[in-house]
């Protein structure tokens, strides 16, 4: 790393860990998962210092990069899942189980409030990506529509009629998920 | 019941949390392990470059000793040579 490349870079993740931590949370609900995401995400963003052209901000730049490692690493977990049915799923020498990992595990929520919160992100996270991204982006971030449209590439119009999907199928898998 | 957007005020609740302190370091550790094993595109150019003129020498010579075959009879005939061959009887 030269010097210059490593203020510049230290700067960045100064300004930018905590949104990117928490974007990851609010995607993989696993504190050790949104590590690796945000570790993954500032490599990609050191990697990427010398070719960003400025063709939008830094944070929004961060944004994409966050939301695209994030949705990857959701995809390959579910990719791991569906071959863990192939492989055995102990270890080999004793009964420990391989694969039981937490699938709710976020730091920023308390106890009284898990089981709640846990019941809303696992509907939020049946919907589609552009949906759960530009809910997550407007609830959870608290960006504006105008916002999320920079981040998403989208118009304003288009992210406010994603929004009011996400709601409104959110609001239908959350009356299923009650029974 | 049908759920309004209100009731997704337990996402209200959730606290802003800080990164873990290690996470600039293992960031650092990956930076490093990556530029020691990504190949620097001067390099890959090189490779590129000499593989395609490898193959360009190749097809080249491939081509001469093919013409060099098919003209050998002609120029035999031309020279009034005629080819031995072991099973000429």
């Amino acid at each position: 790393m030269t010097t210059g490349t490593t203020e510049k870079f230290d700067d960045i993740y100064h300004a930018h860990k905590v949104l990117v931590y928490n974007l990851a949370l609010s995607y993989v609900l696993v504190a050790e998962d949104a590590q690796e995401i945000a570790q993954d995400v500032f490599v990609s963003v050191y990697q990427g210092l010398k070719s960003f052209k400025e063709q939008s901000s830094i944070t929004t730049w961060v944004y994409r990069i966050t939301i695209n490692k994030s949705l990857d690493f959701i995809k390959a977990k579910q990719r791991k899942k569906r071959f863990a049915f192939l492989t055995s799923l102990f270890h080999d020498d004793s009964n420990e189980l391989k694969y039981d990992k937490p699938t709710f595990d976020h730091p920023g929520v308390q106890l009284e409030n898990r089981e709640a919160v846990e019941r809303i992100f696992k509907c939020i996270h049946q919907l589609p990506d552009n949906q759960k991204t530009a809910l997550l982006l407007s609830k959870i971030e608290d960006k504006t529509q105008v916002e999320i449209a920079e981040i998403m590439n989208l118009s304003a119009k288009a992210v406010e009629s994603l929004i009011q999907r996400a709601k409104q199928n959110l609001s239908t898998k959350l009356s299923k998920s009650e029974g | 019941m049908k759920h309004t957007p209100d009731d997704l005020t337990p996402l209200d609740r959730i606290a802003r949390v800080d990164a873990p302190p290690f996470l600039l370091t293992r960031i650092r550790q990956k930076i490093d392990e990556s530029s020691r094993t990504r190949i620097s595109p001067t390099f890959q150019w090189v490779i590129g470059i000499s593989a395609v003129l490898f193959l360009a020498l190749n097809t080249v010579a491939i081509l001469k000793v093919t013409q060099n075959t098919k003209s050998t009879p002609v120029l035999a005939q031309g020279m009034n040579v005629v080819p031995i061959s072991l099973y000429n009887e």
